[in-house]
Order: C-alpha cells, then structure tokens, then sequence
C-alpha cells in the first residue's frame, strides 16, 4: 500500500487527464523549488539548483551534486530552498545516493504544498512529458519533450528526453502528461541537441526507503555514505573487469588486459616514425565512466594504457630509458587541483605463475575528505631482455585499497610473455 | 708527481670524464631528435666544471700567487667523474637492487655531498691547511638543509602537484634479486610495507 501510494497508483482523477504545459505549471509549480547552497557569512550564493516535494511533507528531492559544497565545506555553506512563495526554508542533507547523484533534503519545517506522486512504470518511448526548474538566472518555468528510451550507463540507467534541460534544472522534476514524476533531471547532452538526462523515479523510491528512521546522519555520517557507495561503485567496475568480453590483448609477444568493460573495447594508436629507431603501439582501455564525487573529482574510474616498444638496433640500456620516459611521460594528472594531498610512492619486483618477473611502481593518494578513498597511479613493466619491451599503466581514481589491489591483480595476472614470436607493431 | 706528470694526469682525468660522459649519452640517447639536448646538457655541465676550476685558479692565485689549475682540473675532473660513476651509475643500480625508487631529490642531495667533500680539498689545495672545522660543518649543515627544504618545496609545489614524485628506475633487469614468486604475495607486500 505504501509503495501503491507513493507512486501515486492511488492518486485522484485529476491527474488522470493529460495535462497541457500551462496547466501542469500551475498545478505543480507549488511544489517545485529552487535550492540555495550559500556561502554563510551573507557572501552569496555558491550553487544554484532545483528540487521538489515529495513522498513526504518536509522531504525535498534534489540532485546530489547540487549539495556538495555543503557536505564537503559544512562550516562554509547552508543549504536552504526557496518555495513558490518566496518563503526561504532551511535545510539539511538526509540520504545521498552518489551513484544515482540523488540527494533527499529535511526541510526544517513541512513545505505547504502538495506532494508529487511518483510513476512506477518507465515512460514509452514518444510519450509525451514536462520537466521543471530553475533555469539560471530565470524564473522556474516548464519544458515540454519526449520521452525516447534510456541510456545504460552502467551500472544505472538514465531516462532520455528531447528537451531542453538547462543549468540550474538539476533536481527539478520530469514528470509525464499526467503530472507524476518519472525521473529526477540530472544532466544535458553537450554534444546533441535537446537531449536531456533523468535518473528515474524508482532510484528516488530506493533511497528513500533506505532511510533510517532514526536521527538524520551528521556530517560524518554522511561522508561514511559516500564513502561506502563510492567503494560499491568500485567493487562494481572490478565486477565489470571481469566480465569484459574480450579480458586479454595481444601487444607482439606480450599478452596483456583487455577490455575492461565489455562496452568499452580497447583504442590502439600504431606511432612509427622512419627517423626514429623503434616502433611502438599503444593501447588505452576505460571501463565506463567513473562517478562525480565534487567537481573535479571522481570515483571508481579505470584507465589502462599498455606500450609495446619493438626495436632491434636499440641496446637494453636504451629501452630501459624509453621505459623511464614513457613512465614520466604519464606522470601529467588531469585532475589535479589546489590542495590535493601528494603522492606516496611504492616499489616491488614479483612475478607471475608463468615466472614472468614485473617490476611494479604504485603511488597513492588519500582523497580528500573521504577517508579510505584514494587515487591510484599503478605501473608495471615486464623484466624481460631483447628487442621488446612493454610499460602497463593503470590510473584508478576514489578507491579504496582492496578494490585497487583487486585492480593491479586481474592487470597483472593476464601478463604473458612468448619471445619467439616474431611480430612487429 | 712531476711537473710533466701532473698535466698528463690531468689530461687523462678529463679525457676519462669526456669519454664515460659520452657514454653515458650514448647509452641514453633514443632518438635522433634527442642529440640537442644532450650536446646543450654536455656543453652546460662542462662550462659549468671551467667556471669551477677558474675559480678556484683565481682564489689560489689571490692567496698566494699561484694559479694550481692544474691541480684544480685534476680535482674537479676527478669529483665530476665519481658523480657520473656513483650518482648516474652505482646508486640508481643499488636502490634498484633495494626494490626502492631512486628520486630526483636523493640525486641532488648527494652531489651536495660530493660537492662540498671536493670543494673542501679545493680549499686545501688553495690555504695548503684545512678550514676551520666548524665553520666547514656549519656551512655543509646549512647548505644540505637549504638542499631538503628545496627538494621539499618542490615536492609539496602546488604545480608539480601534477606529477608522481617518484624518478622510475627501470634499469638493466640483469642480476636484479629474485621477484616475489606470486602476484597475490607481491601485491600484499606492496600495501603492507608502508606508503612513504
């Protein structure tokens, strides 16, 4: 009965008839609000964002990256919502779902407005639907589209609707013709027009059963949360790892990971140059994209790059420096930022069922204020004489250590080396 | 030694730092596009060991009018030999053989090291008694202090943030120390010893 109510099975006729965009706004204008996240100290507004009313009178649904400014800088910002009626309330963070970039809001009194029903089936493919928000600097308004299907972004889904959603519509409802929200809006496409992104309604009826019912979590408790989702997410891409249709390469006579995703084959760059001594060929495999953790900083992705080196006039010295090079080369971190804590650095030899030795650099790096989440840069290079050399490097970002060493082990255990094979890249 | 000796020493200390300078070029260099680089790094360092020796020349002949550069040739040779052979050759291979990273920053501290051991005979050479020992220590103490809170700095730069600061050292695998003989061992060893 709980669940039949609050996907709104139950709700009256008046939301039965299709609703025109005129008359859907003002029904549930009242009911859709602007979040504030400011910074304290009267110094302005740091985020910008929409939400709604829902399952529960003082419960307000937004996106999780509208809120976290707040959850990482809590002595900085408040969050607060602003209501149709110009009524600024507080607020604080009840239950986050980073993977599902969800976040439920407890509003420091009931919101007097109607509760928004939630859909419990996906929408159909054209079916007609509203999304809600502020936009920007404009006034909450409503934009009509279609419904097209859902994007696997593994391991959730995303609703597609062609319509516009634009900056500051994040959290704001998309709701089908008779007004029932079918998804959270969530993102837009940068490359395509009018393609807009909702995480469906059900992820939304999931967190919030997975409230407790007891005293909302302090700050610690919550980054706990993030925390916890962030080393599920990981375990999952592991879980992807593995089941990657194609799990070894073959770079010359190196045997090497493959794909780590089975959606996600590996790239493979030949770079020959007739002045140069040697020829090399790369491959760069991705499993899936990580998840946003704050801006600049993600969690749970997977970067492998794997060099095949082939030269038969440069001396071991030479390729050894090519190594080194090639290593310092990858050093360049695009997620670097102020205040990031530095590398510690590691270093050992070990060697494979087959006996085949690797030399093995792993650096880490706590992230910052997810303690038992690091960054990841994880190097291996085969020890091996004669015209080939191979250089495996492997980037994980917010992992926790088990997840990490789970990584750098289905890496390495793939490594096989057949010298008499006589290819070139 | 005799006087034509000491020249002929000279001469063989520098044609000895030329040749393992070259060499270790030689051995480094991968592309042709690299050969500015390192001529513009030899030309650098060799300029850098005149201006050693000139200075030393001109202390000696301020002190007692003699000039000693030949002796200040042989000496710097000699201390810039020993750093190609220990900093560029035998330490990298010794911390290799550790399973440990040899950095940028042990690097510059050793030839600190050397440079102030070397500079310390130089001033022998030029007084003929040693300086006095505290002074000596007190500037060698400042000067490597100077030396860590630089490599410091460096490694807590908000720019090179952007970087690993390990300096890999993949060198030669031969008689390198026996692996780990199983990935799952290697890897618990790599976590449990400590990140630093």
């Amino acid at each position: 009965m709980l669940v039949a109510t609050l996907f709104g099975v139950t709700c009256g006729t008046a939301w039965a008839a299709e609703l025109s965009a005129q008359s859907a706004f003002q029904g549930l204008r009242p009911s859709v609000v602007e979040i504030r996240v400011e910074v304290k100290g009267n110094r302005g507004t740091s985020t910008g964002a929409s939400g709604f009313v829902a399952l529960r009178p003082d419960l307000v649904v937004t996106n999780y990256h509208a809120v976290t400014d707040v959850l990482y800088e809590p002595e900085q910002h408040r969050v607060s919502v602003l209501t149709a009626g110009s009524e600024q309330i507080g607020a604080r963070i009840l239950a986050l779902d980073v993977i599902n970039d969800l976040a439920l809001l407890q509003l420091d009194k009931p919101l007097g407005a109607p509760l928004l029903p939630l859909r419990s089936t996906r929408p159909a493919r054209g079916e007609l639907g509203f999304s809600m928000g502020k936009p920007g600097g404009y006034e909450v308004g409503i934009v009509t589209g279609n419904f097209n299907g859902v994007m696997n972004d593994d391991p959730k889904t995303l609703l597609v609707f062609s319509g516009a959603i634009n900056r500051g519509m994040s959290g704001g409802p998309m709701l089908d013709a008779q007004g029932r929200v079918v998804g959270i809006n969530v993102a837009t496409s940068t490359r395509h027009q009018l393609v807009g992104l909702a995480v469906p309604a059900e992820a939304l009826l999931k967190l919030y059963k997975g409230i407790d019912g007891g005293q909302p979590p302090d700050h610690q408790q919550l980054l706990k949360q993030v925390v916890s989702q962030a080393v599920l997410f990981g375990q999952h891409q592991i879980r992807a790892m593995e089941g990657s249709a194609t799990p070894v390469r073959t770079l010359g006579p190196f045997t090497v990971r493959g794909d780590l995703h089975k959606d996600n084959p590996c790239r493979t760059e030949h770079s020959a140059d007739a002045s140069r001594p040697y020829v090399e060929l790369e491959q760069t495999c991705i499993a899936g994209a990580g998840i946003s953790l704050m801006p600049g900083r993600s969690a749970g992705r997977i970067h492998s790059e794997s060099v095949w080196l082939s030269s038969s006039s440069l001396s071991p010295w030479q390729l050894s420096n090519f190594l080194e090079r090639r290593l310092n080369s990858t050093r360049e971190l695009p997620e670097a930022q102020r205040g990031t804590p530095t590398w510690q650095c590691r270093q050992q030899s070990m060697q494979t069922l087959e006996a085949l030795p690797l030399l093995v650099h792993a650096c880490r790096r706590p992230v910052k204020h997810l303690p038992g989440l690091h960054d990841y840069r994880l190097r291996y290079v085969p020890q091996v004489q004669g015209p080939d050399a191979l250089l495996v490097s492997l980037d994980l970002t917010g992992m926790d250590d088990k997840t990490a060493q789970a990584a750098l082990l289905l890496s390495m255990k793939t490594s096989r080396w057949q010298p008499a094979t006589k290819a070139s890249p | 030694m005799t006087q034509l000796g000491k020249p002929l020493f000279a001469a063989a200390l520098v044609g000895l730092y030329l040749l393992l300078y070259g060499w270790l070029i030689h051995i480094h260099r991968i592309d042709p596009t690299d050969l500015p680089s390192f001529v513009a790094s030899f030309v650098t360092e060799t300029a850098l060991l005149v201006l050693w020796c000139l200075a030393w020349s001109a202390a000696s002949w301020l002190h007692a009018r003699r000039d000693d550069f030949v002796l200040h040739l042989s000496v710097t040779t000699l201390g810039a030999t020993v750093c190609l052979l220990v900093l560029y050759l035998a330490l990298p291979w010794v911390f290799y053989l550790l399973d440990l990273p040899w950095r940028m920053a042990y690097y510059e501290l050793a030839r600190l090291a050397g440079i102030l051991l070397f500079g310390l005979w130089q001033w022998r050479i030029v007084t003929r008694r040693m300086p006095p020992l505290r002074l000596w220590a007190g500037i060698s103490l400042t000067l490597i202090a100077l030396q860590c809170v630089q490599s410091w700095s460096q490694l807590n730069n908000v720019d090179s943030l952007a970087k690993l600061p390990f300096e890999a050292n993949i060198v030669l695998p031969l008689g390198s120390p026996l692996p780990i003989p199983d990935l799952n061992q290697g890897v618990q060893r790599l976590w449990s010893a400590g990140w630093d």
